[in-house]
């Protein structure tokens, strides 16, 4: 069985992009202003979760197995990229809570509980979920039939809000996760003031002796953490993507800048070195890009593959850190004021941080992983299969495919790009991935596409990019790509279309 | 340095100049006028002071890395220069 | 071997009290508050002057207790391990009176530092809403009369501008501008007409929220002609000059900053993860991030000697220390965020959020006073200067012998001795192939791993192709190629190379016998430094990693003794 073709998935996106108003508008719900005043108060913007509502967000979250719309996860980390790019903590805040409940309870089985959690998000109701923190969380003790939990989660989103909590306990053999209504003996702090993603409330909650019947536990077996780490699998793909629209923002923002400032006499788009450094965000937000697609696609078509978007996180999560980083030198002081026209770019900048520690957690090392064969990876429009949530919680990572797969027509047509996505291959990261999933994305997406997205511009940049990244010594003179793909980025600028593959123009 | 006399004269010392500050400039000499400040030819002042080095070089000399700010123009830097080395 | 800054910076922490202590006033929990309410740490300013540190900003020429930059260092280093708004919001009036010390009359100095020392706060105004880093685009313009000028204009993102009782503006005073159009005038605002100035409101900014950055406009405001500082028109040129004075001081506050960060990350690491698998090392990116503090620290002591031993150098050694130190503590606070995680950095209910709080606030050290790019710029106009100076290896062996030998006696520093470009390039690098040689040779003689003889070897090649491809570089006025960036920036890591070894060679004796003589012994903290850079300037190549966890007790040691972390003892009023 394969989930269905995404026919009507850009009409979807192009729904929640009209809902969510255009992000360069004062007067849309989400214009750069109304997010930083919500962030400020500490809330989300209240009229993106009107429109997230509206457009039915919760149903995107929901698997269709369960009544809602979610059967690809290329397609949710769209929608997620689609909220992020305008404000992450909504993105996160609104979305991330319901659908890691929805994940969970789907792998469960249990079919009381996933008629009780599609009724809640079906209804526009949302839950709440912990995050790992320091302390030693919940206990959930059988007692006369019951379980009696107590303890503390000290990081759970906006738990006051929520219309549901799926918290995560510790059992007598193993660790599970109970989901609950909302219940005022689930005792939530003050939301922590925090430095980033303000509007998501985080809290603590504690119970102290509280009974709940034991059909509340979704994972009775206490195979809790397996199940975890199949919907983190998911969440951190979708994250990843939410990631690149973030750095859409600030590269904007940065631009927009970069274009009206005057240094030195002349805009600052006028120096070569600031020209450089917008470029180079823009081919890591193309190589970020390509990566999460190709993560999210092999969710489908590899779920034994575990390391992959493990490794995939820790790149993009880097690409995005370091390319923001870049920008904000370029932006200067306006990167560091909560005040004024490029205000966004703080706020986006500290959400962002706190993301990286919420879905990156402790480092671990990263296997290489060479290149992936399957076409259906890098199609332009592939089918994939349905999601294996159980095959998806298998700790054992699959064996790596031992040799990179580049498409013998594509080595023969561009042999320079080729051996330049070859040699990046051994890197004991994830630079080698990266760079075949853009090069056989590039190729096997110009059938059916036009310009920017075909030409070998792009791809030439971003290999360069990425073997300058792994200290590759430049052969290449980047003069001459740089006027061409800042050319690109202004017109997009000026079009209001997306810095991603896709180029999306601002809905009407 | 070479080993041979340098020229010490105004015209030399103005010519050679010339050419260095077209170098920087990356635009012909014969565009250059020696009264025009080298600030309104683009030659930052604050940063572009490279050009210092080359003259202590060739003239074996110490100079004040301010040289340019305070002999602003083509013409006043070579009549500086040829106060100190023009005897030589 | 007694490093006496570090003494003086040890009695200075254990007069501020336990940070600890929410009853102290420089505690973390009122950092935390003040922060929270972006409020400006009035009582702690006020106790760091009670504890004489302003005193610290001022020549001993004029009264105060600043002999040595060296000692200032130290001080600011531990003021920011506790807290660095408090530290920027402080060093403020340093910033300010700067100019004076180096090109005011005695008169206006000698004034300016009794004031200092009743508790006037100096602030340093220089940058406007629309120009930012290009100095000479500024507006704000005086005209002159007899006996006085009348200035006109705004500053904006000014430290201290509201709460200073002077402020030194760049103002132009020659309509034309150009470099020597513009001159520095100590304003005494409690003197100016009613109305003739407004303090702007403060601005909200991502960290150092208790700071007062603010700004202020004069309208026909009218200052004696006694308020120049120096001759008119020299302006620009003693603000360059400062600049590369407090540019080398950021390095303390960067580090102080990392060494709060790392601190906080033990103690995480210790409560809630326990020791890594497989062994009782800390986890490696503890160790990592220990290691390149102790780098930063190598950076920032030749930095701060040099002002007095390598005067004249100081416009490539301070650049050095301004790019480097500071990001390398920014890549550390970020790398040890994501080791510790969400718990740490969404919530104050640990340690009173004071990860998320430094994290925040030290963003504003690549921004203020000269950002990357300004320095990598002075850098790569300096190519010519250290091509030049490496070809010839010219080396200034007394100033060096100086700058790195950390038991030799600093000479005064001498601001006369300042210039705006390094005549002589970087004694520190270009004696680098000759410290690589005597390193490769003790590798030789194994008296230290033969790692370190390798990664000299390394070094030597990087050295010698970095140089070569400076030397390419076609220096242009207007439009410096990115490429130049990457050089400049690559020369800052080089720098970090030759301080490292450098310092490494020429103390390793004396520190025999002192409390951190473990982290010295076989050239330890020498080949995890080294590993570290090579990885940056090398990236892609495989080292042995093993040498960071061997640096694991010597970090574990100083954790538990309440020491800076550090090369150098320094027991802190830390409670553990």
């Amino acid at each position: 069985m394969t989930a269905p073709m995404p026919a009507r998935r850009l009409d979807r996106l192009d729904r929640l992009d009209a809902l969510l108003g255009d992000p360069r508008t004062p007067e849309g719900p989400l214009g750069p202003e109304t997010v930083v005043a919500a962030d400020e108060r500490g809330e989300l913007p209240a009229a993106g979760i009107r429109a997230l509502d509206a457009y039915g967000f919760n149903a995107e979250l929901l698997p269709a197995a369960l009544g809602g719309r979610f059967t690809r996860v290329d397609e949710l980390a769209e929608a997620f990229r689609t909220v992020a790019r305008r404000d992450l903590a909504l993105a996160t805040g609104y979305g991330l809570g319901s659908l890691t409940a929805a994940l969970h309870v789907q792998r469960s089985g249990d079919h009381g509980r996933q008629a009780e959690l599609a009724e809640l998000l079906l209804a526009g109701g949302r839950v709440a979920t912990a995050f790992t923190a320091p302390g030693p969380g919940l206990r959930a003790a059988p007692v006369g039939g019951q379980l009696l939990l107590s303890g503390a989660e000290q990081l759970v989103g906006d738990p006051a809000g929520a219309d549901a909590l799926l918290l995560p306990a510790a059992l007598d053999r193993g660790r599970g996760h109970l989901l609950l209504p909302a219940d005022p003996r689930l005792i939530a702090s003050p939301p922590h003031s925090s430095t980033g993603l303000r509007g998501c409330r985080f809290a603590a909650v504690t119970a102290d002796g509280l009974r709940v019947d034991p059909d509340r536990l979704v994972d009775p077996d206490g195979d809790g953490p397996a199940r975890a780490a199949a919907v983190g699998r998911i969440t951190g793909t979708v994250l990843g993507s939410a990631l690149v629209g973030v750095l859409d923002t600030q590269l904007r923002t940065a631009l927009g800048f970069a274009e009206e400032r005057v240094l030195y006499g002349r805009p600052v788009t006028g120096l070569p070195s600031a020209r450089a450094l917008l470029v180079d965000a823009f081919l890591d937000l193309l190589i970020a890009d390509c990566c999460t697609a190709v993560a999210a696609r092999a969710l489908h078509l590899r779920p034994g593959r575990a390391g992959l978007q493990h490794a995939v996180r820790q790149l993009v999560s880097g690409l995005v850190r370091d390319a923001v980083h870049q920008l904000s030198l370029l932006l200067g002081a306006r990167s560091y004021l909560r005040e004024g026209p490029h205000a966004l770019f703080q706020k986006q900048s500290r959400d962002r941080t706190a993301l990286a520690t919420l879905h990156t957690g402790p480092a671990q090392p990263v296997r290489p992983i060479t290149a992936l064969t399957d076409r259906a990876l890098f199609a332009a429009e592939p089918q994939l299969p349905e999601l294996d949530l159980e095959r998806l919680g298998r700790i054992a990572d699959e064996p790596a495919e031992p040799a990179p797969g580049i498409d013998p027509e594509l080595t023969a047509a561009h042999p320079e790009l080729a051996a330049l996505a070859v040699s990046l291959v051994e890197r004991p990261d994830a630079t080698g991935f990266a760079a075949a999933a853009c090069l056989q994305l590039w190729w096997h997406g110009r059938p059916g596409h036009e310009g920017f997205r075909a030409e070998p511009l792009w791809i030439h940049a971003a290999l360069h990019r990425l073997a300058t990244r792994a200290g590759h010594r430049s052969t290449a003179t980047r003069s001459g790509h740089d006027a061409a793909l800042l050319d690109e980025l202004r017109t997009r600028l000026a079009e209001g279309r997306t810095f991603d593959l896709a180029a999306r123009p601002p809905a009407c | 340095m070479s080993e041979t006399a340098l020229d010490t004269s105004a015209e030399a010392i103005a010519d050679w100049l010339t050419g260095r500050v077209a170098y920087y400039l990356d635009r012909p000499a014969a565009e250059l006028r020696p009264d025009v400040k080298l600030v309104e030819y683009g030659l930052d002042s604050v940063y572009g002071m490279s050009i210092i080095t080359e003259i202590e070089d060739r003239f074996d000399l110490e100079l004040e890395s301010t040289l340019a700010w305070d002999h602003p123009t083509i013409a006043a830097i070579t009549g500086y220069l040829h106060t100190l080395v023009g005897g030589r | 071997m007694k490093y006496l800054p570090h003494e003086l910076a040890a009695l200075f922490d254990r007069k501020l009290g336990d940070p600890h202590d929410p009853l102290q006033a420089f505690s973390f929990a009122r950092c935390a508050d003040l922060d929270e309410r972006e409020q400006f740490p009035t009582e702690i300013c006020r106790a760091l002057d009670e504890l004489g540190l302003a005193q610290h900003y001022v020549p001993t020429a004029h009264g105060g207790a600043l002999e040595s930059y060296e000692e200032l260092a130290a001080l600011l280093r531990t003021v920011a391990r506790r807290d660095l708004t408090v530290a920027i919001a402080h060093v403020s009036t340093f910033l300010g009176a700067a100019s004076v010390w180096l090109a005011g009359s005695p008169e206006q100095a000698g004034r300016l530092a009794a004031e200092i020392r009743d508790g006037s706060v100096v602030s340093l105004a220089l940058t406007e809403q629309q120009h930012g880093s290009d100095l000479l685009a500024n507006e704000l313009a005086t005209v002159e009369g007899e006996s006085w000028y009348r200035v006109n204009g705004e500053k904006w993102l000014i430290g201290n501008a509201s709460r200073g009782q002077f402020v030194c503006v760049l103002a132009r005073t020659d309509p034309a501008g150009g470099p020597r159009g513009f001159s520095l005038l100590l304003v005494d605002k409690r003197r100016l007409a009613p109305g003739s100035f407004r303090c702007l409101p403060a601005v909200r900014t991502v960290g150092i929220r208790g700071a007062d950055i603010s700004g202020i406009a004069f309208t026909d405001a009218e200052v004696p002609a006694t308020a120049v500082v120096g001759e008119p028109g020299r302006g620009l040129e003693t603000v360059l000059k400062i600049l590369q004075l407090t540019r080398s001081l950021c390095g303390p506050l960067s580090l102080g900053t990392g060494d709060h960060a790392l601190r906080l990350a033990v103690r995480y690491s210790l409560d809630h993860l326990g020791p890594a698998e497989g062994g009782r090392t800390a986890p490696r990116p503890l160790t990592e991030a220990y290691t390149d503090l102790l780098v930063a620290e190598a950076v920032t002591l030749a930095g701060a000697r040099s002002i007095h031993a390598l005067t004249g150098e100081l416009s490539v050694v301070s650049a050095a220390v301004k790019c480097f130190v500071p990001h390398t503590v920014e890549e550390l606070i970020a790398s040890l965020g994501s080791t510790l995680g969400a718990g740490v950095f969404l919530s104050r209910s640990y340690l009173h959020g004071a990860f998320q709080k430094l994290e925040r606030d030290h963003h504003i050290m690549s921004i203020f006073d000269g950002n990357t790019f300004v320095n990598l710029n002075g850098l790569i106009n300096q190519f010519a200067q250290l091509t030049r100076g490496h070809r010839r290896r010219t080396v200034d062996e007394d100033g060096l012998a100086v700058a790195v030998d950390l038991s030799a006696e600093l000479p005064p520093a001498r601001g006369e001795a300042l210039e705006l470009l390094s005549r002589a390039g970087s004694s520190l690098v270009q004696s680098l192939p000759s410290a690589l040689a005597e390193l490769a040779e003790l590798a030789t003689l194994r008296a230290v791993p033969p790692t370190l003889g390798r990664y000299a070897e390394e070094l030597l090649q990087v050295t010698e192709e970095l140089h070569a491809a400076m030397a390419d570089h076609r220096p242009s006025a207007r439009d410096v190629p990115p490429e130049a960036f990457e050089l400049a920036r690559r020369w800052t890591q080089v720098f970090a190379a030759a301080a490292c070894v450098q310092l490494w060679l020429r103390n390793r004796e004396a520190v025999a016998g002192s409390p951190t003589a473990a982290l010295w012994a076989d050239g330890l903290w020498l080949e995890a430094g080294l590993a570290r850079l090579l990885a940056r300037l090398r990236p892609g190549t495989l080292r042995d990693g093993a040498v960071f966890d061997r640096l694991s007790d010597r970090l574990l040691d100083q954790y538990r003794d309440g020491e800076l972390f550090s090369l150098l003892h320094c027991r802190m009023e830390e409670t553990v």
